[in-house]
């Protein structure tokens, strides 16, 4: 049961696109969208971000029992919006802000 | 095969026609998620998602006040939204144009100068990119100019005006089929897609332009 930074991405893009029902574009796009834009990211800002995202994934294992993407839809959202207004919700916010522009139609 | 000689009138679209849209699409995310973390709020990003979404609709209806009905949202200050659109829609996009400008789309529009009409027609304000990219036109059209988006072919329809152009001399450069094509079916002008007949200003299609 190993972290995955990438299914973690598609996750919270997932759980974004969930919540904001009204939004167009598709999960998959979202997902791409904000992998590209962290790999259009300073170099020096990649590692602590990826870092911060896995710890986020493997922070549902004590509590749930799995990692972050592969707990069900509704516990998602659950650990999502209590981070968005935790210590650590710059990490979130910076993921829902991207997901939000990626779910605007071309 | 495409006769340019046939053609009075060359139109682009703006957005990802002269420049590329993703590669700006995501700096803006970027600088967007840095304001909503220092700013410790989401309201910008919702408020132009749902200003885009409002444009989209729009785009699907005939709306009579379309300068004013595009910026009034549910719950939003019109000001308020028309301010964060010109912000981060407009204006902060600009410095960021140039490097992200199409291949070859400089030299295509010099040499189609000469013997042809160039113009650029966006639904959103056209006169500040085109500077950005380094780029002039004889003519430029803004969905606020004509009160309706494409693919309603008022704007086309304005410029062929302009330009005295009649339709079957008219090309229409764009980078969506279900809007810059729709168009120029409606208006009866031929179109070339970028994406799926061309990537960039440098390919054998323009080769023979002017």
């Amino acid at each position: 049961m190993l972290p995955d930074f990438a299914a973690t991405v598609g996750a919270l893009a997932a759980t974004v696109a969930e919540r904001e029902r009204c939004a167009t574009g598709s999960v998959q796009g979202a997902r791409d969208f904000v992998l590209a834009s962290f790999a259009a990211m300073p170099v020096y800002l990649r590692p602590p971000l990826r870092a911060a995202t896995l710890f986020f994934d493997l922070w549902a294992v004590p509590r749930r029992g799995r990692l972050f993407h592969r707990l069900p839809p509704r516990q998602r959202r659950a650990q999502m919006e209590a981070w968005e207004t935790g210590p650590a919700r710059m990490l979130i916010r910076f993921y829902v802000s991207l997901v939000l522009v990626s779910l605007w139609h071309d | 095969m495409i006769d340019w000689d046939r053609f009075d009138l060359v139109v682009f679209d703006m957005d990802g026609t002269l420049y590329d849209q993703p590669p700006l699409r995501r700096r803006m995310a970027v600088m967007l998620a840095r304001e909503s973390i220092q700013s410790r709020s989401m309201a910008v990003a919702r408020m132009l998602g749902a200003y885009r979404r409002r444009r989209e609709a729009l785009a699907d209806t005939t709306a009579q006040d379309f300068a004013q009905e595009q910026y009034r949202l549910p719950g939003r200050d019109p000001e308020t939204v028309r301010a964060v659109v010109r912000e981060w829609m407009e204006e902060r996009p600009l410095p960021l144009l140039r490097r992200f400008r199409v291949e070859g789309v400089e030299a295509l529009f010099a040499r189609l100068s000469v013997s042809c009409a160039v113009a650029v027609h966006s639904d959103y304000r056209v006169e500040a990119k085109l500077a950005a990219l380094g780029l002039s036109a004889r003519f430029t059209v803004a969905a606020e100019d004509v009160g309706r988006l494409k693919p309603d072919p008022a704007g086309l329809r304005w410029l062929m005006a302009a330009a005295r152009a009649d339709p079957a001399r008219t090309l229409m450069i764009g980078d969506r089929d279900d809007r810059d094509g729709e168009a120029a079916r409606r208006a009866g002008v031929r179109a070339l897609i970028r994406g799926r007949d061309f990537r960039h200003y440098d390919e054998p299609i323009f080769r023979h332009a002017a």
